[in-house]
Parts: C-alpha cells; sequence; structure tokens
C-alpha cells in the first residue's frame, strides 16, 4: 500500500538532512500514546491543575513522546525497512510541550559507520515549537538492516 | 496507581536511590506502540516471526522502555526535568520480551553546585523480574 521507499544504509549518507517535519500535538494523539505506556491515569499530563501548579495556562503532554516523533522525524518520507535494531539513544529536553502544540523536528545524518559487520547510522532530531523554541534534542543509533 | 511527587527534591545526596517505576510490558502495550509510533516491525508485533530471529521471541520497541525511563524522571523531578534534562548514555542491553515485568530505577551519582545552579547526575537502569539488566544510562538535571 505505501509508496514511500525504503530508508536503507546507502542513502543515509553524512550530513544528510530530512524534510522538516511537522508533528501535532493534539489530545486524540496523547490519549493514545499515554495508553501505549499505560500512564493514562498519569495526573501530570492532560491536567490543567498540574500545569497551574507548576506555572503553565495549558496542560502539559509527556515527553517521553519526543520518542514517537524522533523516530516519525527521518522517516515521513520513507520506510522503515525490517529488522533495524535501536542500539543506543540520548534526549534532551529545553522546554515543556503543551496539548496544542505545533512541533517541527529537523533530522540530520551526524554519524555512519561499520562495526562488527553490521550498519551503524546516527540521527540526531533537533525539534521546536511553534514559538522557534527548542524543545528538545534527540540523538538515536541504530543498527540499520540494509 | 501513580505515586507523584510534585515537589522538586530539595535534598539529595550521593547514593540516594530514585523512586522505582515497574510496568508489566504486554504484546497488548506493545501493539499500542506500533499503533501510535508507526513502527510495525514485525520483530515487535508479530510473535511467530519473532520465533525466527536471533532472539527467539518479539520483543518491546526500545523506545517504549526508554519512554517509562523518562517518564520515572518526570515523576521524580517534575517541572525541572521538562525543562532542563538530559538522559544520556543510554544502551539498550537485553531485548523485552512480551509478558516481562520491568523495574526503571538508578540513584543520584553527584550533586554539585555548577555556575550558581545545583545539578543532580544519577545512574539510571531499567530491570526485569530476574534483575537481569536491560537498560543502563545516566540523566543530568538542574535542580
Amino acid at each position: 500500500m505505501s509508496e514511500k521507499p525504503e530508508l536503507v544504509y546507502a542513502d543515509l549518507q553524512l550530513g544528510k538532512e530530512f524534510e522538516p517535519f511537522s508533528f501535532s500535538v493534539d489530545a486524540k494523539t496523547i490519549d493514545r500514546f499515554l495508553k501505549a505506556i499505560q500512564e493514562e491515569s498519569n495526573p501530570f499530563y492532560q491536567n490543567i491543575s498540574v500545569a497551574e501548579e507548576w506555572g503553565y495556562d495549558r496542560p502539559l503532554a509527556p515527553h517521553s513522546l519526543a520518542a514517537i516523533y524522533a523516530r516519525s522525524s527521518y522517516l515521513k518520507n520513507y520506510t522503515m525497512p525490517g529488522g533495524g535494531i535501536l542500539a543506543k539513544q540520548e534526549f534532551q529536553f529545553f522546554q515543556p510541550v503543551f496539548i496544542g502544540d505545533q512541533l517541527v523536528c529537523r533530522a540530520k545524518v551526524v554519524d555512519r559507520f561499520l562495526k562488527k559487520g553490521r550498519k551503524y547510522v546516527v540521527i540526531e532530531i533537533n525539534t521546536c515549537n511553534q514559538n522557534e523554541q527548542q524543545v528538545s534534542l534527540v540523538r538515536v543509533e541504530a543498527i540499520w538492516p540494509k | 496507581m501513580n505515586e507523584t511527587n510534585l515537589n522538586k527534591p530539595n535534598t539529595l545526596s550521593v547514593g540516594e536511590a530514585l523512586p522505582a517505576l515497574t510496568k508489566l510490558v504486554t504484546q497488548e502495550m506493545i501493539n499500542r506502540w506500533a499503533e501510535v509510533s508507526g513502527d510495525f516491525n514485525p520483530l515487535h508485533v508479530d510473535p511467530d516471526f519473532g520465533k525466527t530471529t536471533f532472539f527467539g521471541t518479539n520483543i518491546a520497541h526500545g523506545p517504549l522502555t526508554l519512554s517509562l525511563v523518562i517518564e520515572m524522571l518526570t515523576r521524580w523531578l517534575g517541572k525541572r526535568w521538562i525543562s532542563g534534562g538530559r538522559l544520556y548514555d543510554v544502551r539498550l542491553v537485553s531485548p523485552v520480551p512480551p509478558d516481562t515485568e520491568i523495574t526503571v530505577g538508578g540513584e543520584v551519582t553527584k550533586v554539585d553546585i555548577e555556575e550558581g545552579q545545583k545539578r543532580v547526575d544519577c545512574g539510571i537502569w531499567v530491570k526485569n523480574q530476574d534483575d537481569k539488566l536491560i537498560v543502563t544510562g545516566k540523566a543530568s538535571c538542574i535542580i
């Protein structure tokens, strides 16, 4: 069904920048995400009372959402070949994310190498909100399947 | 079910244990992660395919486990974590098959004053019900 090509190691040249990826932090997505990690009753999120206690005027979204939008940022125009394995990951958080935010993720290949016959790729994903504020920096090191 | 600490930890000491977070990772949870992330790699969602792999089973997505690490740190550090936390040197050392109970924990390794701000460094781990390491990593945050 998918018309998107597979993203293979040969495509992942050092310095490759992916087309910016927009991610809407809407309540429905957050609800699905929280169910996936069994945190649907966590009072931190989707809760204006907690947000106000922390000095914000909108309900917070989980920062762990970065694990989702980071991956999507380099697969906007591609599909992931089966068999890839996540080797390492790093997260840095700079700003809270709120329900209703519109994030823009920019992914770039910052390293690629062969080790023990396996193909490794390191992708850095820089994400900003609608106010151009950096909200996170994610670094993904994955063993690429082909 | 959620023990939430809205107060930032004002008094911390080296060796102090982080408040652990335990979850049973089920196939339903893995399937939901696949749906929300769009990652339908059969290694995660197809038990029959999983049996044919190096692991001998299907396994949870790595980012799913890391999301729970972030949630544990958010519960512990609250507002400080979401606007100044860093999770790094994270290694996924063992897979998580369905029906594995995992516990996310760690301990304070350093408390320091840096440019007038107090910073905490921690060692982070995820273990299964048999105490086997699944993830190791480090975290730091200005508190």
